[in-house]
């Protein structure tokens, strides 16, 4: 019994035998290439152009034989069918070596790459297969099938599959399978390794390629004028289905099959800001730096693609904020910082706004919250750092752990004669009930006869003009926007053209991000990241855990907390014996270079879209000097898996 | 792999070399400590600030569990700063507001001066200023009479802004702030007209200014904020009764150092960025000395990432994750002798 075709065998040994002459050679029915009796060897391209000469003579011919002699081929009685060893010598020698790599993984992806025309012989793409089966009688034959002959009786007998590829990949359903597969951007050359490999065993590949490959060739005008007419309208209308950064993705992809290397090098090397240019990564990264370079609160397109290309010039553009909301200033320079957006994959594409935070721990919480449950930004009154407060403030409640919570709106309900009292921040976000907003509204209907479906709005001090018509009526909070945080934050309220002035505000918030005693262990944030997102967590100690992390994680996220004064000594200066300011940071890529490696981080003071690059050495000593001012000298540096 | 491991290897074997700060105190709950050893403040838990002077101990302050204190002098050496840091585990917030007190070493009652973050003593610790970052302003008190200035900065795109400041004679005090532009610069206030102009601005974005003073001299340097490449400069300035104008440069250089100056009578200290890997965007920082009289620099530490340097009673410390070396000053003051009493007549 002869063994069936192993492409997985093939492949390893497939180019090495190709040109000496010995492919698969046990299993050919007809004799295989032949080198020429004597030979001169002035240089290896010589000996490959007439190798290439001999498979071209040797494979139309063998084709020509075979359908004159060939018996009908029967795919019912058909046994141990494989490829020909001339074709497959002929397929190595004539297509593109990121294709073989894709054809090489298993039989079925051997056919994918083939009926979607990814593989050449020397007739050019591939029209007729040569095959070679066994009988019933066990005795071996050999026949060309067309492609569609192929498909029918061999492909989807041995594949059945593909068949569902096939479908996915009609026209009419393009769009709706393009939207379903993930074009992952890859932020560490581990994880990138990953991605490459995964787009590697992907059945989905070679139809994806095929598409790159069919709008291409349709441009470039290749193949039969007769019908390029007919190609060129098909290939816009595919063309049209796929957006900017999926195109430049497969491009990358199919032209780098084969390159590992090359194909993290489009991602990882390439500036940042050229992506977002290419659509690959979203305006919001830019938004802050561009409004501030050309003095704008608002960007057209065509003011985005100047301050594009002053960014390339002007490595200081990027320092800056216009507002203080954003956080930390100034940001790395423009190359730095291009370097640390590529290497990042925390989510980003929303502001939380740490500069008008009054506790960090919401921003990094958040952050994390956001990463993990990917949803999006809801409807915000007030400050745009409601978002973190009232996230974990959500996320604690979800844990019955908004007991800590313990700020309150009050006021003095005279019809029940007692002070009533509710949990609150000030603003409102996806109308979560403990929004000040919510809590005034109730106060005016229960002291002031308001309607039941009154609401209230928050209004910026400068905004806020009595005179106006709109403000006359309905329920004001007017706050000043660079002196409020979501839990302080002076304001005052007018209700229908007068002032309202029963409402006090009464505790504060007691989020530990750590446990601070083992009494409170349960009530601890790192805690409920474990229970209530069952994520675990790995105290990272050395670099050799955070190096074997990041290379097992698939998306590698570290947590902690370190002294302000170690990890932006710049920034927080230290004039004090045991100085340290608590900064809650995450830490979510690495830079590497031989065996040495600096990471992106976000304090949470940073701004979402401006991360920094910090070596090891100065987060170690950020984590260290805070496990010496921490009331359980806990380790505060955790990765989660 | 090897090659850190040998690094990190010297590195430590070569910071032994600078001698470590010994006190009979716990070195976390230390928050302060006389040159003698005779005084020390330190941080009990439950929120209170113990004085132990001598073989007495006492609690001095209290607040409440998770409070903590920070204590800063000036080289006039009379009072002292202490900033109570209220809730410092759970509300973690770089602009809150710490409740700031004086008093005199060792002795009486500390009196409350208001709300803000980095205090600083001057003019015969007889003034006190700090920061309140909530109002973006700095406000200096006379500790004597509770005169008071409030000097409002200029609004900035950097929420977490941090000033230097030192009164620099009774008329004049000095302070820095970065303007609209992104441009540090240090401002120069008189404080018998109540009117500000610039003393010295820089010439490129990305930069602070930062200010320490002697008796003699205070000392201007500029350095680049983290992230950024920018070279960096020390200049130092007469102190005298009359308006600061001319400076010396002492020290210009392009590397990104760090700063954290500590001026002492005949030198200052920084740190120093001694080396940059460009592909990992990563330095090495030490502690530096300069001199005054020859500008001769001298590394004095092998740590590879020093990131502060804090003056204590004259003492010169280098806190280094759990430990604190000594760069200036005595370093083993945790043996107790006896005092011997007197002989009459001496």
């Amino acid at each position: 019994m002869l063994p069936r075709f192993s492409l997985s065998q093939y492949y390893k040994t497939i180019l090495g035998m190709a040109l000496s002459g010995s492919c698969l050679f046990s299993f050919a029915q007809t004799p295989p290439l032949q080198a020429p009796q004597s030979t001169d060897y002035p240089g290896m391209i010589e000996t490959f152009e007439k190798l290439i000469g001999v498979d071209q003579t040797k494979f139309s011919k063998k084709v020509e034989v075979l359908l004159k002699e060939q018996k009908p081929f029967n795919e019912t009685s058909a046994q141990n069918i494989r490829m020909d060893t001339d074709f497959l010598n002929s397929v190595v020698l004539h297509s593109n070596p990121g294709y073989i790599k894709l054809a090489s993984g298993d039989k079925c992806r051997f056919y994918s790459t083939v009926i979607t025309d990814l593989l050449k012989t020397s007739e050019g793409k591939i029209k007729n297969i040569i095959i070679s089966y066994t009988d019933k009688e066990d005795r071996l034959h050999s026949a060309v099938l067309n492609k569609r002959d192929f498909l029918n009786k061999v492909v989807l007998n041995e594949c059945p599959g593909i068949s569902k590829h096939l479908r996915d990949f009609e026209i009419k359903n393009l769009s709706t399978t393009l939207e379903k597969i993930l074009f992952e951007v890859p932020s560490s050359k581990d994880h990138c390794a990953n991605i490459h490999l995964s787009w590697q065993v992907n059945p989905q590949t070679p139809f994806l390629c095929q598409i790159r490959d069919y709008i291409e060739e349709a441009k470039r005008g290749e193949g039969d004028p007769k019908d390029l007419q007919q190609r060129r309208q098909l290939a816009k209308v595919i063309d049209s289905k796929l957006t900017l950064v999926q195109k430049d993705y497969l491009e990358n992809l199919c032209k780098n099959l084969d390159e590992k290397e090359l194909f993290c090098s489009e991602f990882l090397n390439v500036s940042f800001w050229n992506k977002i240019a290419s659509g690959l990564n979203e305006k919001i990264y830019l938004d802050e730096i561009c409004k501030n370079a050309l003095k704008t609160s608002t960007l057209s397109n065509l003011q985005y693609r100047e301050c594009l290309s002053r960014l390339k010039r002007e490595n200081d553009l990027c320092l800056y904020n216009p507002t203080t909301k954003e956080g930390l200033t100034p940001h790395m320079q423009c190359d730095h910082l291009s370097l640390a957006l590529n290497h990042s994959q925390l989510r980003s594409n929303y502001a939380d706004c740490p500069g008008v935070s009054s506790n960090q721990i919401f921003n990094n919480i958040s952050r994390l919250l956001m990463e993990f449950s990917g949803e999006k930004v809801k409807n915000t009154i007030g400050q745009c750092s409601v978002l973190p407060t009232a996230q974990t403030l959500t996320f604690n409640q979800k844990a019955d752990n908004d007991e800590s919570w313990k700020l309150e709106a009050c006021y003095f309900d005279k019809i029940k004669d007692r002070e009533i009292c509710q949990k609150t921040f000030f603003g409102s976000y996806d109308n979560h009930p403990y929004s000040y907003t919510t809590a005034v509204a109730q106060a005016l209907i229960n002291t002031r006869g308001a309607p039941s479906k009154i609401t209230c709005n928050m209004v910026d001090e400068e905004t806020f003009n009595p005179l106006l018509l709109e403000y006359k009526n309905g329920c004001h909070i007017i706050y000043n926007q660079a002196n409020c945080t979501p839990t302080e934050c002076p304001h005052r309220i007018v209700y229908n053209d007068r002032p309202f002035d029963l409402m006090k505000i009464k505790g504060g918030v007691d989020f530990e991000y750590f446990p601070l005693s083992v009494r409170t262990e349960r009530l601890s944030q790192s805690y409920l990241i474990e229970t209530e997102l069952k994520k675990k967590q790995l105290k990272l100690h050395n670099t050799t855990m955070v190096k074997s992390y990041f290379k097992r994680a698939k998306k590698p996220l570290i947590h902690g907390i370190g002294c302000a004064e170690d990890l932006l000594p710049t920034f927080f200066r230290a004039q004090s014996l045991r100085q340290c300011s608590p900064l809650p940071f995450i830490i979510d890529g690495m830079i590497e270079d031989n065996d040495r490696f600096s990471f992106v981080i976000r304090t949470a003071v940073d701004s979402l879209q401006a991360p920094r690059i910090m070596s090891w050495s100065q987060v170690y000593s950020g984590v260290k000097s805070y496990q010496e001012a921490h009331p359980l000298k806990i380790w505060t540096l955790h990765a989660i898996d | 792999m090897l090659l850190i491991s040998l690094l990190l290897l010297s590195s430590l074997s070569y910071a032994q070399k600078l001698p470590q700060l010994l006190t009979k105190h716990a070195p976390e709950t230390l928050r302060y400590i006389s040159s003698d050893g005779n005084t020390a403040y330190v941080k009990k838990n439950n929120g209170v600030l113990g004085l132990v002077m001598g073989y007495r101990s006492s609690d001095f302050m209290s607040d409440k569990t998770y409070s903590d204190f920070l204590i800063t002098d000036s080289f006039e050496k009379i009072r002292l700063a202490i900033e109570v840091i209220p809730e410092h585990h759970r509300t973690l917030d770089m602009n809150k507001l710490h409740h700031i007190y004086v008093t005199r070493k060792g002795q009486d009652k500390p009196i409350e001066m208001g709300q803000g973050r980095y205090p600083q003593l001057h003019l015969g610790d007889e003034w006190i200023s700090f920061y309140r970052p909530n109002d973006q302003q700095i406000v200096l008190r006379n500790i004597l009479t509770t005169k008071e200035y409030k000097i409002s900065l200029s609004k900035k795109s950097n929420p977490f802004f941090f000033p230097y400041y030192a009164m620099t004679s009774p008329e004049y005090f000095v302070y820095t702030d970065i303007n609209d532009r992104g441009l540090a610069q240090v401002n120069l206030l008189d404080l018998t007209s109540n009117k500000s102009q610039v003393l010295l601005r820089a010439g490129q974005p990305g930069t602070f200014f930062e200010i320490c003073q002697e008796k003699d001299y205070f000392a201007v340097g500029e350095f680049p904020y983290e992230g950024i490449q920018k070279g960096s400069r020390i200049l130092t300035y007469p102190r005298s009764s009359s308006k600061p104008s001319g400076y010396t440069t002492l020290y210009s250089t392009n590397d990104a150092d760090l700063g954290s100056m500590v001026c002492l009578k005949n030198s200052i200290y920084f740190v120093k960025t001694t080396s940059f890997d460009s592909t990992l965007v990563a330095k090495k920082t030490e502690a530096a000395k300069i001199n005054l009289a020859d500008s001769k620099l001298e590394i004095k530490s092998n740590l590879e990432n020093v990131t502060q340097i804090i003056l204590m009673d004259g003492r010169v410390l280098l806190p280094f994750r759990e430990n604190l070396f000594v760069l200036e000053g005595t370093s083993n003051i945790e043996v107790d002798t006896l005092q011997r009493i007197p002989d009459e007549g001496e």
